[in-house]
């Protein structure tokens, strides 16, 4: 018995030494920081006044509940996600329907699609930048070219379009990510279901309809939720393509918290706005995760 | 078995230890701006160039002491738009030969280096030794006591022949916090060729004239608009707004700091001024809410617009340049900027400045290093390679650079005009609230009156 209660200990002990580097990387990078910006939430502090930081408990987040600009950067990035996440599914999956046959030079295009996806953030918002310039964009020529519109226009001077403008360039870069997924996914139904579904006289609608999505539903579900939590974060194409204008009809959550934070130097002010978006992306994140859960118990 | 599991717990406490002790280590490190991304360009070795000699007839200096070789110092500002051929990093060298003392410069675009500086002084950092100290900065830096007064290592002689606009920036009270490096001043250029195709004997001097005179180019077809406004979401917005307003005659604020902008109908009219040549007069290019100022110059040098109110030097520069510019030869700077009437012509002071932070741990070498960037050999030196405006009054009269660029001397005329952001430590948030604001007004959303009310709604907090 002393024996076994020696060796146990012996094991913990090796258990705990292991991970014990890890844990205070994790501390020191993670957990700290954490704590440390949280209590920031409660205190005032405006980067240019350190000295007169003072502990003001939830004033921060109440006056955040009353910013008009807050709640407006709140409702564009709801839009902007329900809007950009759907698009990139229904267009995801059409996409992956048709990788998902086989023609020549499938595996070329495969590779292709996913090209959007690389290409850096930074790079994706410049190259929109300019697609979108009113005077040489591509956009203004393309459209004039088909005699949509007869002078160029100035996309980006109208807040509602130039937000969807920039959703455009989001589902752009984001699709492939879907593509990925699902295609994956189709590669693990079972051929034997659209054969029978052929013999029942099933058209290939019917067969999308009643045999890939039933089963595909779970995937998008998933892949919702990570591309909704993705969209979130939206900040690049905000600050190279509009700076969150015009007026503030780009900025989104992300963005402004950046402004409060950074162009402010509102310290105490931009964490607890962090704080509340990050509440709200929690949540999303448990519903991902105990759907991830209860998927695999089942 | 039982060896080897003690053995086993033994060698994991050992690496867990020493992989503990090595982050620390790793923490402890001076993390010096070196370290950071490769757009970064410290200086390099001296190449054995001659030591630069002092000028005759420049304020006597003491020679840089001899035990402040060896020293290292770190300099950040923002790279010159001008500076195309590295002309800070080489000056930057022949300090080091000359003094001896080892400079790590770290030149960047200017929104970078604003989020290194302002954090590293936030924290009481001492990574910095010569700091940007940027016009709209100085009361925010100067209230939170982070860089010190230069009073003490720059005599009055030497300071006295600085631009006298410049230095009143830069100093607080009877303190002078920072010393300019880069002056920029801006300014009234037209298309004198445009004029004289379209049969204006002379530039417009207000803005009225300046709309007729744009219509009638415009009607003749030598111009597709008159302006183009750099009018997108930026402090350039701003920058436009605060000198319309004020070349009609407003201010947002008085002396004391307090927001006037509701009582003073002249900023009103200056907004009026700004919506009635986009949506009005139909003189700016309606593309002007896209723009940033890089692409109005674009489209002025391209030869689309006839006049560019709120120029800078390196415009001109540019406009003049074969490689770029479709208008070689045909911009003229004017000795005046415009305004509703010639009284009321005002236009922005924007210079940027060198400071030491208080953190530092190297005052007199960074002193030695300010000195010798900002002196007047260097500052002419800069003017002769790059077209960058000199910081000091004399040079504007120097031959051998009004030579060069003869339209100084009406730069010199416009130089009492020049006025500067309001002295507010909350700076960014008025910038943001201006840009929002005046964006509605520009694009119909609001009128000038209720963007003015708002405005007022919006910066109650910050006034508190």
């Amino acid at each position: 018995m002393g024996n076994r209660i020696s060796t146990f200990a012996s094991k913990k002990t090796f258990f705990y030494a292991l991970i014990l580097p890890a844990s205070i990387i994790i501390l020191l990078v993670l957990i700290i920081p954490i704590a440390y910006s949280l209590y920031v939430s409660f205190t005032d502090l405006v980067l240019y006044k350190p000295n007169a930081q003072q502990f003001i408990g939830l004033k921060n987040y109440l006056e955040v509940l009353k910013d008009k600009y807050f709640w407006g950067s709140m409702w564009r990035t709801i839009y902007f996600v329900m809007g950009t996440v759907s698009a990139e599914i229904v267009i995801g999956i059409l996409i992956s329907l048709v990788l998902n046959q086989k023609f020549k030079g499938r595996t070329v295009l495969r590779g292709l699609v996913l090209l959007p996806w690389v290409i850096p953030g930074v790079v994706n918002g410049v190259m929109w930048k300019w697609i979108f310039n009113a005077n040489y964009g591509a956009l203004n020529a393309f459209l004039h070219q088909l005699h949509i519109i007869d002078s160029y226009q100035v996309w980006l001077q109208n807040p509602f379009i130039a937000l969807n403008l920039i959703m455009l360039a989001n589902v752009w870069k984001e699709t492939p990510v879907v593509i990925i997924m699902v295609l994956a996914f189709f590669q693990t139904i079972p051929s034997q279901l659209y054969e029978a579904a052929s013999i029942d006289g099933a058209s290939p609608f019917s067969k999308f309809r009643w045999v890939t999505l039933p089963l595909v539903v779970p995937v998008l579900v998933t892949t919702f939720i990570i591309k909704a939590v993705w969209a979130i974060r939206e900040f690049e194409l905000i600050y190279i393509i509009t700076k969150g204008g015009p007026q503030a009809g780009t900025t989104l959550v992300n963005y402004y918290i950046y402004q409060q934070t950074f162009k402010f130097l509102n310290f105490g002010y931009g964490s607890a706005i962090a704080y509340i978006v990050t509440i709200l992306t929690a949540i999303l994140a448990v519903i991902f995760i105990r759907r991830n859960i209860l998927s695999s118990v089942s | 078995m039982s060896i080897f599991r003690k053995l086993s717990t033994i060698i994991a406490l050992i690496v867990a230890v020493a992989m503990v002790v090595t982050v620390f280590a790793g923490c402890a490190q001076e993390v010096t701006p070196a370290e950071e991304s490769a757009e970064e360009a410290p200086a390099e070795e001296p190449a054995g160039e001659e030591p630069a000699e002092e000028p005759a007839g420049e304020p006597a200096e003491e020679e840089p002491a001899s035990d402040l070789a060896g020293t290292q110092i770190t300099v950040i500002f923002p790279k010159h738009e001008m500076d195309t051929v590295g002309i800070f990093e080489q000056q930057t060298r022949e300090f080091t030969e000359l003094t001896g003392i080892e400079v790590e410069l770290i030149q960047a675009e200017w929104d970078r280096v604003k989020d290194k500086v302002i954090p590293e002084m936030a924290a009481s950092g001492s990574a910095y030794d010569v700091i940007e100290l940027d016009n709209s900065w100085v009361t925010q830096f100067v209230n939170a006591d982070w860089v010190v007064p230069l009073n003490e290592y720059a005599s009055e002689e030497w300071i006295s022949g600085l631009a006298e606009g410049a230095v009143g920036i830069f100093s607080v009270q009877d303190d002078l916090y920072g010393i300019p490096w880069n002056h920029d001043i801006r300014f009234f250029i037209y298309n004198r060729q445009m004029l004289d195709d379209a049969g204006i004997a002379e530039p417009p001097r207000t803005f009225d004239e300046m709309i007729e005179q744009s219509k009638t180019i415009m009607d003749a077809g030598l111009a597709e608009y008159g302006i183009a406004g750099f009018w997108s979401r930026g402090m350039h917005l701003s920058n436009a707004t605060h000198g319309n307003v004020w070349a009609h005659g407003g201010n947002f604020f008085n002396e004391e700091g307090n927001p006037t902008f509701l009582e003073d109908p002249a900023v009103a009219e200056g907004l009026d001024y700004m919506y009635n040549i986009l949506n009005v007069d139909e003189i700016a290019d309606p593309a002007s809410l896209t723009y940033v100022q890089e692409d109005s110059m674009n489209v002025f040098i391209s030869g689309r617009t006839a006049f560019f109110p709120q120029a800078w030097p390196g415009l001109v520069s540019e406009s003049n340049n074969p490689d770029s510019s479709a208008i070689v030869g045909q911009v003229e700077v004017a000795s005046w900027v415009l305004g509703k009437t010639e009284e009321t012509q005002a236009t922005m002071s924007l210079p940027e400045a060198l400071a030491i932070p208080k953190t530092s741990q190297n005052k007199e070498a960074a002193w030695e290093y300010i000195k010798f960037i900002t002196g007047k050999e260097k500052d002419k030196e800069r003017s002769l390679e790059i077209g960058s405006l000199p910081v000091w009054t004399e040079s504007f009269g120097d031959e051998e650079l009004t030579e060069i660029y003869p339209y100084w001397s009406n730069l010199q005329d416009v130089l009492p005009y020049a006025r500067a952001y309001p002295r507010i430590d909350w700076v960014g948030e008025w910038v943001n609230s201006v840009e929002i604001q005046v964006q509605s007004v520009l694009t119909d959303e609001k009128t000038t009156e209720q963007a003015l009310e708002d405005l007022n709604a919006e910066i109650q907090g910050n006034l508190q």
